[in-house]
Parts: C-alpha cells; structure tokens; sequence
C-alpha cells in the first residue's frame, strides 16, 4: 500500500459521507416532497437500506481479500480478462458520474452565482481544484474531507435556523397515511443521492486498520442519512410537503426565510461554504478512478499524469452535462448506474468470493 | 553595552565542515619555518595579531601567539595564558621532551579549554574559529586555547515576542548563551545538546537540543541528516538553515516555527520537538512544526484559560479576515449586492457613486498604499515608522476620500484587514496573510464569492498536503486528534493536558498525572 493514499478509518468515514452528500442535499427535498408528501424523510430511511447493503457486501468482500486491492480481488474473483473489464466499467461509472455531477454543479453556481460566466469557465475552476486534490494522493484528500466535514455542519446549521423563524409542525402530519408506492418512488429517488458508497470498494485496501473499515463506513451512512434527514425534515417543517415540491432548490429558498440582524441573510455564507462541500463529491469518487486505473495499469509513478488527463476528460464531458439536478432523468440515470454498477458488482464479487474460496486462493498464490 | 564572554563551537572531527581547501600537513619544527608555511594565510589579515615571547623560566623556548584581534578576551591572553607560560617552571633538565607539549596543556594556562593542533589546516581554521593558537619552536603540535571574548549585545525583552506576564529574557546572538538560558529552565539530565558547524566559509556553530526520552529519534536522525547535508560556503542566520529544510519552499505557509524566547522553546522541547540554534542569530527554530504554533503565544499559557482561550480564538478570526475580508467586500460589492443588508447598503453604494474606479480597483490601490505604508514603517526607525504609519493612515486616507478616489467603506476594510493581519503572534504567518490576500482579491474581482470558496478550497488543499518530519503540517485539524484540540482555537486549562500532543511523533505521551484542582492527583 503506498503511503501516499494510506487514510485511517476515521478520513475513510469522512470520504464516504463526502461522496454521498453533495447537490442533491438541495434538490432532494423537492423530489421527495413531489413523490411522498409528508413521508418524505421515511424515503430517505428506506432508500438508506440500499446503500447499508453495499458497505456492508463491500466490508465482507475487503475483510475476505485482506492485502489485496481492488484490482487484485477482481482480477482473483473473475479472471484477468473479465476482472479487468469490470474494473474499466467501474472506473468509467466513476468518472461518468463525476462528470454529471461536475456539469450539474456547475449549472447550479452559474444559476445562484455567476450567471454571466461561461460554463466552461465554471467547470475549468472547479476542475483546478479537483485535480489539485486528487494530485496530491488519498492521504490528502482524507485530509480535506476532515476538515470540509466541519463546512458541512456549519451549513446544516443555516438551513436549522429558518425553522426557528416559520415552522408547522403539523406540515410532518398525518403519518399514517402511508402508499407504499409513493414510498418507493421517493426511495428510488433517495438511492441516487447516497450512491458513492461503492467507493468503498476502492478505499478499503488504503485503510491502515481494516477491522476499523465497519464501523467507519456504518457512521458515515449514518451521518449522510442524518444530514439528509435534517435538510428533508427543515424544508417540510418550513414549507410543507405540497410547497417544497414546487421549489426546484428548496434546499436553498429555506434560507431565504431567516432574517438575522447584521448578517440578514444566511445564503452568502451557504453557498461559500456549499461549494467546498460539493466538491467534496466531485473529488472523492475522481480519486477512486485515479487510483483504480492506476492500480490496474500499474502506472504508480505516472499518478499525476493520470488525474490530468482524467481530469480534462471530466472537463470535456462537464461542457455536455444535462441542464439542472431537477431534471427526473437524471436521478434515474444515477439510481439505475448505482444499482446496476456500484451496487451489483461488488455483490456479485461477494459471491463469487464464496462461490469459490479454494480457486480464489490459487488465482492469488499465481 | 555589557561584555559577555563567549565560547566557541567544539571542533572536534565530527563536527569539521567540509573541508575548505587547507592542505592537512603537519607543520614543521622550527618556529621560523612554521611562520612561514602560515605566512600564505595569516599575513594577508591585518585583524590577525601574532605576539612573539619566549616560553619558560629557565629553560627559553621561542614561541608565538596568534590570534584574531577583539576575538580573543585580551585580559584572559595576558594574565590566564602569556603570563603562566612566560613563568612556565621549565628546567634545562626536563630539556625539550615530546611530553613538555602535553604537560604546558594541562599545567600551562589556567583557562578551561586547553588543547594541541598538528596541521596547517587545523592551525588556520582555529586561528579563524577565534581561538588562540600557540607556535613553539621545536615543537611541532602547537597549543590550540580558548579565550574567546569580545562584546556583545546584553540579553534584553525579545522585541517580536513580548508578554505582560512572561519572562522578560529574549535571545542574543551567542549560541552558547541562548542554550544555557534553556539549560537554566530545563534541567532535565535528558537534554541533550549536540553541536555541529555548517558552512565552508562562514564555519557558523549550530546546536541543536532535545530530550532524550521525549523527542522522537526518527526526527532527530533526520534533523541531523538534513543538517549534516547542507553544504553551503556560508550561513548568516539562521533563515539560511531553514530554507534548506523546509520541504515544500514554494508554499507561502512558513513550515518552520521560531521564537526568540527561551520560555517558549522550552515549552516546545517538552512536547517533543528539537530546537536549533544556530550561532549569530537572536532566535531559534523547532521541528517538526504545525501551522497551529504560528497562532499560539507564550502568553496564551501564563494568562488564564479564558483570556488565553479568547486571545488565540480572537487571532483564528484575525487571520481569516487578513486574509479574507477585502476579497469578502469585493465579492458582496461587485457581484451579490442583493445578499447585503439593506440599511448597510444603501450608504455604501452613496458613497462609492462617486468613486470612478470599479470596487475591485479602489480596493487594489488602497491595498498597496497599505502595504508600502507597512513596509516602510517596518525599516525605518521607531518614531520616524509610526509618523508615516499615522500619515499614511489618517492623512492619506481622509484625502482619498475627500478627492473621491476611495470609498470610506474601503478604507474601513483595509484598515481593519491590516490590523488583523497584525494580530498574529508569528512573523511567518503574518507574511502567508499578506502574500495571500492579493490572489484572493483578484479571484474574487473576477469570480465572487465562488472564487473566495474555490481560494480557500486550494489553501485547505495545499495546507493539508504540507507534511514533514512524519508530521502532517494542518494537525490536529486534519487529520483530526481530538485530544490535540484542546489546545487549539481554544485553550483548555493546563491541569486537563494530561498528555503530549498526538500530532508530534514523540516517545513518551504522559505529560503530568491527573491532577484536581483541589491538588488531589490521580497518581
């Protein structure tokens, strides 16, 4: 394991929650709102059952394959020619979602920020940083996500505030009246936000203690479950279901409501502090390419010659990203990725892993 | 000005530089051909002072003392090494034996060190070290003594780093009086101090100390490694030394702590950290080194938790704003006036109406005005830099407002910008603040308040990549020890500092027992 991406278990919680938390914190409420009404935030439970699956495939698989990489435990579970054609598939789902999430954040800044400036012009800035990040190896990005996870309470502290000014706690009522349907719906929808999960599947070789790894990617569901829940929560409690379905970024009009003395509105402070949360999102799954592929192509030395040119490929595609994170195909496109990719194969692995204890031994020893 | 006596660096073989071109034969017998093999690199220094007497009572032997002029202590030369040497009961029996060299050390001059040198290179080289060097005739090792003297400054109140409630004790420029000043706070047999030389030319004496039990051996083979690795002809200050360890020198974060304080260095050789100092500069530097040291202050530790608490919370702000405010003003000003209170900005916006310049320019030129006001008020002397502070600040900036080339509003944040720039205890870090607001006001001239989280996202980045001596620079921020925050932004009272901080790589954690404030201890 090279010391440059060594994380501890501790930064591998914090990248994990970082890759589940990013735009959506600020649309999902709007979708949920639209398919659920007053549950929304039961969606957020349910959907969470997805993503506690995966950590929880992908901390068995790690803990069977001890020492090994992704690449490696790929390679051993499904031959050399099928192993690395899935890692490719893996590396480009990364890098497509990077790419939309790119694109999607860079509409969104132009839309709340700098209308006037070209898309590119957004995505180029956005991308300097991000490849800056990922240059500088796993033990840095850790790092950044420790320290962008305090960014990420502060702002949950600006969207908890607007309660305390218009709130109906009647807006959370009735419970029972439960469609499962709907229920299901809004999971689905909920899925997408808390892909980046899989990323785990990258990480758990860099973790300096793997007996650590469940327990750390456990607290950082439970903190990408928690911060959804508040947001989800604030907008219906502020809102309520029917007008937060109305709102394309409820996740920001809830700012809107709080007229503190001096400071009067909150939104300068969010959004300066949302961009670093966002990236967060952008950062984390492009490390997991970059060290995928470099690990596949054993190209250790040529790492930052990677995230370069990963970087302009993320850059090119963000020019073409679809127009808003509203947009329904969008979210499906991601859930059905997530499911299909993300979710899939490291399950798939699981049982091959099982399937065939002995052989995998004999692939490693070779 | 007191007269302080000074010691040199030893020079034993380990320490020697490398070396500096000296031929390394032995030197004849006679004295007459020894003056003359030395001729080539004595006779060209006219500090160089060469007092021919004659060494014994009885038995007369011609001898020659060399030495740099105000280098030597001129009343220890005549009562401690001429006169004994000149009375030297030396019979014409005893006659000229190999031994005689060996007993005229230990017997000659009554002065602590006392030892013999047989080669041109190491004659010479004392001779520069400051050393005196006696020549006999018939004898080819000659006496090497050290009298070292001369004048130097008096230990004072360190000027950069001074506390209401602390020492009054700063550094000098004498290496051997900043380490006792340590050795007389820090007891401890565990202290270690090793010395070495570094530079061809200059052949400046660096020590550097740590205790034994507490400072990692990794850091310190390391230290010594990088140190042993500098082979450079000459060493100034100590600046110099630090620029050749610093691992990331194109950071505009110092990665390298200083002080001028004694109290403060031994506070830091207790957390495990190694301190060097180096001869000819008023401060010395520790390692490994974390950003946070640049915002702590000896008096943050001698004041009460609360005050020391508020004062190190006070200078996180200060540096956020030195850093930040006039890119923050820009950003609301020029691209999201509608996020700024009404009342706030209705007269800021009357006030800027009749400025011709774009918000992002007005604030670019008070800046630099700033920052020549700053400049010249730190070279030049005492009164004379406060006129012009007061000058620039008052004069200048009521007549900018009133020809209507800047805003009050402007003047307000620069103003306020500088004096928290100010705030910072650390010179190293007062600099990063001020390099670093330029770049933050030109993104943010071009790309609000996106450019200003995009800025900080890039120094978060870098600051979090700064790593050396197996001590990650942005500790314990990132990566977090929860235990290290209780001296952080804040301080938390002594008593509740049970152990070292995790962030430094030492080998020993306990730093006191729990103890109560009743004075109960859970030994």
């Amino acid at each position: 394991m090279s010391r440059m991406h060594q994380i501890n278990s501790r930064q591998l919680m914090f990248i994990l929650t970082g890759g589940q938390v990013g735009t959506a914190m600020l649309a999902l409420p709007a979708l949920l709102g639209k398919a659920a009404g007053q549950h929304a935030w039961v969606c957020i439970l349910l959907g969470a059952l997805v993503p506690l699956i995966n950590l929880l495939v992908i901390e068995n698989l790690g803990k069977r394959h001890l020492g090994s990489n992704m690449v490696q435990m790929f390679q051993a579970l499904m031959g050399k020619v099928a192993g690395t054609i899935c890692i490719l598939v893996f590396a480009f789902y990364l890098i497509g979602a990077t790419t939309v999430l790119l694109g999607v954040f860079a509409r969104l800044i132009q839309l709340f920020l700098l209308p006037k400036t070209p898309l590119w012009v957004v995505v180029l800035l956005a991308m300097m940083c991000v490849i800056y990040a990922v240059s500088k190896g796993g033990r840095v990005v850790g790092r950044l996500n420790e320290t962008l996870f305090f960014g990420l309470v502060l702002s949950m502290f600006f969207i908890v505030i607007p309660v305390y000014y218009s709130h109906d706690l009647t807006n959370l009522l009735p419970l029972g009246e439960l469609d499962v349907g709907e229920l299901l719906r809004g999971a689905f929808y909920t899925i997408t936000t808390f892909a980046g999960a899989e990323i785990l599947l990258v990480l758990y070789s860099q973790v300096d203690k793997p007996e650590e790894v469940k327990v750390a990617a456990m607290n950082a569901l439970g903190l990408s479950v928690a911060t959804y829940l508040i947001v989800a929560i604030c907008c219906l409690l502020v809102f309520g279901a029917e007008r937060m379905a109305r709102f394309t970024w409820p996740g920001v009009t809830i700012l809107k409501i709080a007229h503190v003395p001096v400071i009067e509105r909150f939104e300068f402070y969010f959004l300066a502090i949302w961009v670093g949360i966002v990236l967060r999102r952008v950062i984390n799954p492009s490390f997991a390419a970059a060290l995928t592929l470099v690990q596949l192509f054993n190209m250790e030395e040529r790492y930052n010659l990677l995230v370069l040119f990963l970087g302009v490929v993320v850059f090119v595609g963000a020019q073409f990203s679809p127009n808003t994170m509203g947009n329904q195909i969008i979210w499906n496109y991601f859930a059905i990725s997530y499911l299909s990719i993300g979710f899939t194969f490291p399950l798939v692995l699981l049982l091959i892993s099982l399937l065939r204890k002995g052989t995998v031994k004999a692939n490693a020893k070779a | 000005m007191r007269i302080i006596p000074r010691k040199p660096a030893p020079s034993n073989s380990q320490t020697q530089p490398k070396s500096g071109g000296l031929p390394e034969d032995p030197v004849p017998l006679s004295l007459k051909d020894k003056n003359e093999m030395l001729s080539p690199y004595l006779d060209k220094n006219e500090d160089i002072n060469k007092r021919d007497f004659t060494l014994g009572s009885d038995l007369k032997i011609s001898a020659r003392a060399v030495y740099l002029n105000q280098v030597v202590d001129n009343d220890a030369l005549y009562r401690h090494v001429l006169d004994p040497l000149m009375h030297f009961p030396l019979t014409v029996q005893e006659g000229l034996t190999p031994a005689l060299i060996n007993v005229l050390a230990n017997s000659g001059p009554s002065v602590g060190q006392v030892k013999t040198a047989a080669t041109i290179k190491e004659i010479v080289q004392h001779i520069f070290d400051g050393l005196l060097v006696v020549l006999l005739d018939g004898y080819q090792e000659a006496l090497v003594v050290d009298i070292h003297g001369g004048e130097f400054r008096a230990v004072d109140e360190p000027p950069g780093e001074r506390t209401t409630r602390g020492p009054r004790e700063g550094f000098i420029e004498n290496m051997d009086i900043n380490i006792s000043m340590i050795r007389r706070r820090l007891r401890d047999p565990n202290l270690v101090v090793k010395k070495t030389m570094i530079g061809r030319r200059t052949r400046t004496p660096v020590a550097y100390m740590y205790i034994e039990d507490i400072a990692s051996p990794e850091v310190v083979n390391n230290l010594r490694q990088r140190l042993d690795a500098i082979d450079v002809d000459g060493i100034v200050a100590s600046g110099y030394i630090e620029q050749y360890l610093e691992k990331s020198p194109w950071s505009f974060f110092p990665q390298i702590s200083s002080s001028e304080r004694p109290d403060r260095l031994v506070a830091k050789l207790m957390e495990g950290r190694v301190v060097v100092i180096v001869h000819g500069t008023p401060l010395a530097f520790t390692v490994p080194t974390l950003a946070l040291e640049f915002f702590q202050a000896s008096e943050d530790y001698y004041e009460r938790t609360i005050y020391g608490s508020i004062t190190r919370f006070m200078r996180f702000v200060a540096f956020f704003l030195a850093i930040s405010l006039p890119s923050i003003y820009i950003s609301l000003f020029s691209f999201h006036p509608e996020l700024v209170p009404f009342k706030l900005l209705l007269p800021v916006a009357q006030a800027r109406s009749q400025v011709p310049f774009p918000v992002l320019i007005e604030v670019l030129i008070q800046e630099f005005i700033i920052q020549l006001t700053v400049e010249s008020g730190l070279r030049l002397p005492g009164a004379v830099g406060q006129t012009v502070g007061v000058v620039a600040g008052i004069i200048l900036g009521q007549a900018a407002i009133a020809a209507k080339l800047a805003s009050p509003a402007v003047i307000i944040v620069i103003s306020v910008t500088t004096i928290a720039t100010f705030v910072m205890p650390s010179s190293g870090m007062l600099l990063a603040s001020r390099i670093l607001r330029l770049p933050l006001i030109l993104i943010c001239g071009a790309f609000g308040i996106y450019g200003f989280s995009l800025a900080w996202l890039l120094i978060v980045i870098h600051v979090c990549s700064l790593e050396d001596f197996q001590t990650p620079y942005y500790a314990p921020f990132a990566p977090i020890h929860l235990r290290d925050l209780k001296d952080s932004a804040i301080r938390a009272p002594l008593w509740l500092m049970n152990k070292r901080p995790q962030s430094l790589p030492v080998t020993n954690q306990t730093r006191q027992v729990k103890t109560h404030s009743d004075g109960r201890s859970d030994q």
